[in-house]
């Protein structure tokens, strides 16, 4: 059995609910670690094959267990502070500095970093922030150089250079960038965004006592919610898991986690209040709840709206490029 | 040069690269900062021929070409095509594929399972419907056990999901004594 090596970790880390991705310094080559949960998938790179890395700027919409970790802290937050004065208020602009940032940083500090060697072309899912893979490619350099030296100087003819795979390049060189595929036809990530507006407005109306609450018309939007969410990530835009998907992904999770927790903490909270002896009263909770549920649909909402300014402005840099 | 955009996969423009590390890709318009290294280079230099000539060893699997070394396990002529080298040793594909002798090492390892996130999850995730963590919460403790000397990931220096596991696992059953104890005690005063 041979020794098992000693890796050090490389900047970058993708901490995804299902999948995660890492990379690792060896003596002689990068790990790149790919989990399922459950499942690791190494693939190594040594030092003597990598041709060239590359790091593009660009969108990435990823939400981390980190991301999921600090909203699930801002929904505790919100279910301690709101009876405080302008508790609901503080914590809901928390809320939406937090989702700010969190698209900014998506959108205008990310990147996708690709690693070259002369029978592959690989992604480097965990680095897709721009600080990471600068920090990364900082450590990688002098190992590589150190094993395959310096560039000559002057620089050999560059057009001449192969690099990746042969038959890929040769194919992506022949034939022109693929026209981009037309948006989905059926408009149900709009459907989406607008079942998020009204179920938070209707949410909010419930808080304020404009209309009664109604099971059957929250009801009625949740199920049109998780059919539009569904639909959503059936399409997929280039046959990738885009912005869209995740945003219907975390609308159904949302959803999911926010009715498991208020059934559980309606339930306790009768538990402890028979156990002490006190009239059962749940009636605050439905407050609570529904202002959670109108603050939670107006976030998955305003970020909905981001991915779309994102996307046509994305197009529309697009169509200019190809005018 | 064919140096394709990491986020589009279109060709950047070799005009920018000559000049500098960074190329804004004409189809996808994003910032591509490049790092291209010796091997690139290397990889390009034309191959001489490697045709086997009359009276010339052959290659086992391709006869037509030239043998440049012999398999370490099996003996068998290899062509440059075929020849996995490590270190100073030459072994041949079938003799790698099958992990013949000291060539397991040239099956390094691809992918694991991860025995301990499964246990650690176990009493967890069974949670959501709390009454099976009666079977799940022993259950936790006697798979970290059986898996301990299992092979953990290549990457993860420590057991300690095992542990917390094992833990969370023993919490649960002690919970579940204490709670049927309870139930137990109750019933007998009510009887009396």
């Amino acid at each position: 059995m041979p020794d098992r090596i000693r890796y050090k970790k490389l900047p970058g880390h993708r901490r995804g609910i299902i999948h995660g991705a890492s990379l690792w310094l060896g003596p002689d080559h990068i790990l790149a670690v790919n989990s399922f949960r459950f499942r690791e998938e190494y693939k190594r790179y040594y030092f003597r094959d990598i041709q060239a890395l590359l790091i593009a700027r660009g969108p990435r919409f990823h939400l981390s267990t980190r991301a999921a970790v600090i909203g699930f802290f801002w929904l505790i937050a919100f279910a301690s502070f709101y009876q405080l004065p302008y508790g609901a208020l503080t914590v809901g602009i928390l809320g939406v500095l937090l989702v700010a940032s969190w698209v900014y940083f998506s959108a205008l500090c990310s990147c996708t970093c690709r690693i070259h060697t002369a029978v592959s072309q690989d992604r480097l899912p965990s680095l897709y922030r721009i600080w990471s893979a600068r920090r990364c490619l900082r450590a990688l350099e002098p190992h590589i150089s150190a094993v395959q030296g310096a560039l000559e100087q002057p620089l050999p003819d560059l057009e001449a250079v192969q690099i990746g795979p042969a038959e890929i390049v040769a194919e992506k060189v022949e034939t022109p960038p693929p026209a981009p595929s037309p948006r989905p036809t059926i408009p149900a990530f709009y459907f989406l965004i607008g079942s998020l507006f009204v179920n938070a407005l209707w949410s909010w109306l419930e808080f304020r006592r404009v209309v009664h609450p109604s099971s059957l018309v929250s009801n009625l939007m949740v199920l049109f919610e998780i059919a539009a969410a569904i639909v959503v990530l059936v399409q997929k835009y280039h046959h990738k898991f885009g912005a869209r998907q995740i945003l219907a992904m975390v609308s159904l999770i949302g959803m999911g986690s926010f009715f498991y927790g208020t059934q559980v903490w309606t339930a306790m909270t009768a538990a402890i209040q028979t156990a002490a002896k006190q009239p059962v009263n749940t009636t605050p909770i439905i407050g609570v709840s529904a202002q959670l549920d109108c603050i939670i649909a107006l976030l998955l909402g305003i970020a909905g709206l981001a991915v779309l300014v994102l996307e046509r402005s994305a197009d529309h840099q697009q169509g200019s490029i190809v005018s | 040069m064919a140096l394709p955009c990491a986020r589009c996969n279109a060709p950047l423009p070799a005009w920018e690269l000559a000049s500098g590390d960074t190329a804004a890709c004409t189809s996808c318009g994003s910032s591509n900062q490049v790092r291209v290294f010796p091997a690139a280079v290397r990889s390009s230099v034309p191959v001489p021929s490697e045709t086997a000539l009359d009276g010339e060893a052959a290659c086992f699997d391709h006869p037509a070409k030239r043998a440049v070394a012999a398999c370490r396990h099996c003996g068998r002529f290899v062509c440059a095509l075929c020849s996995i080298q490590f270190g100073d040793e030459v072994w041949c594909p079938a003799c790698v594929v099958g992990r013949a002798g000291a060539a397991h090492r040239a099956n390094p390892d691809t992918s694991c399972a991860l025995y301990d996130s499964i246990a650690v999850l176990i009493p967890w995730f069974s949670l959501i419907f709390w009454p099976i963590t009666i079977i799940t919460g022993p259950g936790a403790v006697v798979f970290s056990i059986l898996k301990w000397r299992q092979p953990i990931s290549l990457v993860r220096r420590n057991r300690w999901r095992f542990v917390v596991a094992i833990l969370t696992g023993l919490g649960a059953a002690t919970g579940w004594v204490l709670l049927i104890g309870f139930m137990f005690a109750s019933a007998r005063r009510g009887a009396r």
